[in-house]
């Protein structure tokens, strides 16, 4: 695959360095010289100065024969306009843009963007996963097919913890794919598994339908 | 009419006052107030122009300057790309009606024009006008 990369700060390099060493081709594009030339050093003539929300570097990028543009500049309005321009008028097929205000993170979905990824929420989810409470955090979204990957943990004290699946009115198009319990090895649930309090469920689940599965995880009796 | 206009420089300072001269209600949104080169509305029949400190561009300021009230949003400050993300908040998250910007790149501005945003190029209108006016050989 051949992927152009807008910016090339820690995020650009460090995603080009990943896609080399998986065999693709990478190319980043960074309108600071400094930071061009330290791409240069490392990982060789991968990287080019220029000003990257413009149809001239876009071209002269290669953005035509692209398959993945990922735009991860440290400027929200260039990381769009970058996905906005190569989706238009270079016909790229997937589209990736970082969005560091977390209220441009669904904008961006909203303008077309395949796949946006907030650093802000990222932490949130991360920091969210590790507390004693039991949110619903979300691991990934599968945009194409209104889909979402996300965590619940049961409360102990929940109507749904030691209960079969089957009992547990989890919403229609609903899968708890994986469940981790506090011992033992994650086991993939059938409809006779007790849910164990405590447990963690990865669920997939349908964007519209999130809340009622974590309502139907964690409600008290 | 109601009128925010994201950017405080020139354009947006000109196109304020004439606005307000013609009686219409003007907000203006910049990050620094006292860049802004204040507006002087000529007759007493104008309307108002408030002024915003905040980001264009931002949902919270929008909201302050009355965004959800907005008959026209006009984002003419000097970056193309802030202009355009503005514009598409305006556009999908406030529905605004009449969305204008500005876009010195030919390339965003064709962009921005096919995706129902106005957007003006003051470096084509300037050309275009020098062409115009050249006499003919």
């Amino acid at each position: 695959m051949y992927i152009v990369i807008a910016g090339g700060g820690r995020t650009g390099e460090s995603i080009a360095a990943a896609l080399i060493a998986g065999g693709h081709e990478a190319f980043v594009v960074d309108s600071d010289p400094a930071r061009v030339a330290s791409i240069r050093s490392r990982l060789g003539s991968i990287a080019e100065v220029g000003d990257i929300a413009s149809m001239s570097c876009l071209s002269n990028a290669g953005a035509s024969r692209a398959s993945v543009v990922v735009a991860a500049t440290d400027s929200d309005e260039d990381n769009l306009a970058v996905c906005q321009l190569a989706r238009n008028n270079f016909e790229v097929p997937k589209t990736i843009a970082l969005a560091h205000r977390p209220e441009n993170a669904r904008l961006f979905e909203v303008c077309g963007v395949d796949l946006v990824v907030s650093g802000t929420d990222l932490i949130v989810s991360s920091v969210a996963s590790s507390l004693p409470a039991h949110p619903l955090v979300d691991l990934m979204q599968i945009k194409d097919r209104g889909l979402k990957i996300v965590a619940v943990t049961i409360p102990a004290s929940a109507s749904a913890a030691g209960k079969p699946l089957r009992d547990v009115p989890i919403p229609y198009g609903s899968n708890i794919v994986l469940l981790i319990g506090e011992t033992g090895p994650p086991e993939t649930p059938s409809q006779d598994t007790i849910l164990a309090g405590e447990s963690l469920a990865i669920a997939l689940c349908p964007i519209d339908a999130t809340t009622r599965l974590w309502e139907a995880l964690t409600e008290m009796p | 009419m109601n009128v925010i206009i994201a950017g405080a420089g020139k354009t947006g300072s000109g196109l304020a006052t004439w606005l307000a001269d013609n009686g219409h209600t003007v907000t203006l949104i910049d990050a620094d107030v006292s860049r802004m080169e204040r507006p002087n509305p000529q007759n007493s029949e104008s309307g108002a122009i408030n002024l915003v400190e905040g980001d264009g561009a931002d949902p919270a300021s929008l909201e302050t300057a009355g965004i959800r009230n907005a008959d026209v949003f006009m984002a003419v400050t000097g970056s193309d790309t802030f202009n355009g993300l503005a514009a598409q908040r305006a556009q999908h998250e406030f529905n605004v009606p009449n969305i204008f910007i500005c876009a010195r790149d030919e390339g965003l501005r064709s962009l921005y024009e096919s995706l129902g945003i106005r957007a003006i190029s003051p470096t084509k209108l300037t050309v275009d006008r020098i062409v115009a006016g050249l006499p003919s050989w």
